[in-house]
């Protein structure tokens, strides 16, 4: 929804959209893609009708749709930064002055690609490990290596990790009567 | 009716309930302060535990938590310019400036006062417009339901925020992830390759901690918030000044309760584009207007918007509760748990279920008036509530997603569903686009199918009943109306400008 009120605000959102516009774009005409191949041999109604594919159908068709605009809107987007590149400079400068957006990028740094891989990681690791290792032993190793790597203090990690881990497993195995993995405890 | 609320008032009045009651209410505070961790977040983490409960306690806990939790949002903005709810964000230049001149206090006082009284006015939308609304909906049949889910969608992509093409498709991904397991029409298993697991398609809940839990602690430890300490301000006489400002500004909150609600009203709107709506309608009516959001920081805006976003919250259960279509990302939440607990919102609610209905609507006055001496303490300690380190909650919260995962069907399926929505739902927000339409289409994608495919099998492809029966006809052109809201926009805004000329 655009704001009459706060023209300059949607426009800053606006350029920073446009860099992720070719990337989004192609991967989403290419699932939409896959979709429509993949429905292609759905069977149809008894009556003879489109029945299960249908309405995937129209998704795949619609995404195809949508990714182009996005590719579109890329292309329109780098054709206008080409002819003004000077006029861009100037809008970067008042974007940079504008209001903080909530969701103004921060820059990215190496440690926190590796905190969210460890994140996904300590996920990956409760999947792979709680039938053998147990609920309670594989969370508090999530926990307390996620706390640790997130620059707490050892001795806050250890106690934060366990205290939690175990407050959950109160939670949900003795209120909510959820049968937790004991895993060789058991 | 005096039937019904004497029994909804002894379902109200018991001890579980009331305890679940302050314990949503608490935990909405806390996950509301927090700068990163948004009302829709604490909705998905609730969810297991909702799961387990009875019907009512499940809702109240649910309607309380949010409740809290929007009003929450307000307390970072003023002591570290960081909203801690995006339904705060509108107003987080106004709180913050207002606090570092001396008078944060005030800020706070009002944004409490101006919520509180933004849901209760939203919670009488609420009671008095849904059974209305009912008697209308009990004409329904498949044609109406499908325009309805269908007019749902349309509005949860016009008025999302940032770029209708990215709402489209994210809505795009909600309906197609909705389409795996078996069809209805004729129970053919679509997307699911082969797994048996996946026949009975993608479970909701796992898919929202995932999209609304997960991705935020990936965000949150790629681009950790910058660490800000808290203002100090003094806490004495808060109640009565902000009531005194509020009575000041009656016009302005009545203003912002009737937008709020309004707004809240719509499908996939909620209490965020209530606030900013909210707040610039406030700029435009007030004569200092213009200087909104910058010098000392003015306290209009704030009663404005925060008495919207909290009516909002309130009037977004009228779709819910009488259509069965979502009015914001959390009571889309509320919506697949009730669908999980075998209640179908819906008309026929208001007949079957009318005590539980009752007790939804005294819950919601109840929690409003709650967070007054909640929102109070909430208030003086919340200099503890934001030192609260990031490094120790972050993990927690992976716990909880996980656990909270596991328990809905005790399988790890559902964890590794949950992690996979998680990175999804970062990477759609890295690229900008809005995560609530896909839940949007996560639940509406299934009524729109059935609707389609019921109508179309009973008259054997008559298509004309979607366009000739007065009903459809109508939602129809109100569905029309909606897509072609932003052309008008355009339009009018031309003619406006050019007229200043």
């Amino acid at each position: 929804m655009t704001f009459d009120t706060a023209p300059e605000v949607e426009e800053t959102v606006e350029n920073s959209e446009k860099s992720y516009d070719l990337a989004s774009g192609v991967v989403v005409v290419l699932f939409g893609s896959a979709i429509l191949f993949t429905v292609r041999d759905y069977p149809t109604l008894p009556s003879g009708e489109l029945g299960p594919s249908l309405f995937p159908g129209i998704i795949g068709g619609l995404m195809v749709l949508m990714g182009l605009l996005l590719l579109g809107r890329w292309l329109k987007g780098r054709k206008a930064a080409r002819t003004n590149s000077a006029e861009a400079s100037g809008t970067a400068a008042a974007a940079a002055s504008a209001p903080a957006n909530d969701t103004a990028p921060t820059p990215v740094y190496w440690r926190g690609w590796i905190n969210a891989g460890l994140v996904v990681g300590s996920v990956i690791f409760y999947l792979l490990a709680v039938d053998f290792l147990g609920f309670l032993t594989t969370v508090i190793i999530m926990t307390v290596g996620l706390i640790l790597r997130l620059g707490a203090k050892w001795w806050v990690a250890v106690l934060a990790g366990v205290l939690s881990t175990v407050g959950v497993w109160l939670i949900f195995n003795k209120v909510l009567l959820v049968p937790l993995p004991l895993g060789f405890w058991g | 009716m005096i039937d019904n609320l004497t029994q909804a008032l002894s379902m109200v009045a018991s001890w579980e309930l009331l305890l679940v009651v302050l314990a949503a209410g608490v935990y909405g505070i806390f996950i509301g302060s927090i700068p990163g961790l948004t009302a829709t977040l604490a909705a998905a983490l609730l969810v297991p535990f909702a799961f387990f409960l009875d019907p009512l306690p499940a809702i109240a806990s649910i309607i309380t938590m949010s409740v809290m939790a929007i009003f929450a949002g307000d307390i970072p903005s003023a002591l570290v310019r960081m909203p801690g709810t995006p339904a705060s964000a509108a107003y987080v230049e106004d709180s913050y400036r207002l606090t570092q001149n001396g008078r944060g206090a005030l800020a706070l006082g009002v944004g409490l006062v101006a919520s509180a009284s933004g849901g209760i006015f939203g919670g009488l939308v609420l009671i008095v417009a849904a059974p209305q609304l009912a008697k209308v909906a009990l004409l329904f049949t498949s044609y109406e339901y499908f325009w309805v889910a269908i007019l749902g969608l349309t509005a949860a992509v016009i008025i999302s925020r940032g770029s209708q093409v990215k709402g489209t498709v994210a809505l795009l991904i909600g309906l197609f992830v909705s389409t795996i397991g078996l069809d209805i029409s004729v129970g053919f298993p679509r997307f699911t390759f082969g797994s048996t697991d996946l026949l009975g398609g993608i479970n909701f809940i796992p898919a929202m901690i995932g999209l609304f839990g997960l991705s935020q602690v990936l965000r949150n430890v790629i681009h950790p918030p910058e660490k800000a300490l808290p203002i100090r301000i003094e806490s004495k006489g808060l109640l009565r000044n902000a009531f005194s400002t509020l009575f000041q500004y009656k016009k302005t909150a009545v203003g912002g309760n009737v937008i709020g609600s309004a707004i809240g009203t719509l499908p996939g709107a909620g209490g965020d584009i209530a606030a900013w709506v909210a707040y610039a309608v406030t700029k435009n009516g007030a004569k200092e207007g213009k200087q909104f959001g910058s010098g000392k920081g003015h306290i209009q805006p704030i009663v404005g918007a925060s008495s919207a976003n909290n009516a909002g919250v309130g009037s977004a259960y009228i779709p819910t509760l009488v259509f069965g279509i979502p009015g914001d990302t959390i009571t889309a939440i509320l919506l697949g748990v009730l669908l999980v607990k075998g209640i179908q919102p819906g008309p026929s609610l208001f007949d079957s279920q009318a005590p539980l209905l009752y007790s939804i609507f005294i819950v919601f006055i109840a929690a409003n008036i709650l967070m007054l001496p909640l929102g109070y303490l909430a208030i003086r300690s919340s200099g503890m509530l934001l030192r609260v380190p990031g490094s120790v909650l972050m993990p927690i919260i992976v716990a909880f997603c996980v656990v909270g995962s596991f328990s809905i069907n005790n399988g790890l399926l559902e964890v590794l569903i949950m992690l996979i929505f998680g990175i999804l739902g970062y990477l759609l927000e890295q690229a900008k686009f809005p995560l609530a339409p896909v839940v949007l289409g996560l639940v509406l994608g299934p009524i729109v199918e059935k609707n389609f495919m019921q109508s179309v099998i009973k008259t054997e492809w008559d298509l004309t009943q979607f366009l000739t029966r007065p009903m459809s006809a109508a939602l129809m052109i109100l569905t029309i109306i909606v897509l072609l809201y932003p052309l008008l926009q355009k339009v009018v805004g031309k003619l406006l400008r050019r007229r200043q000329l």
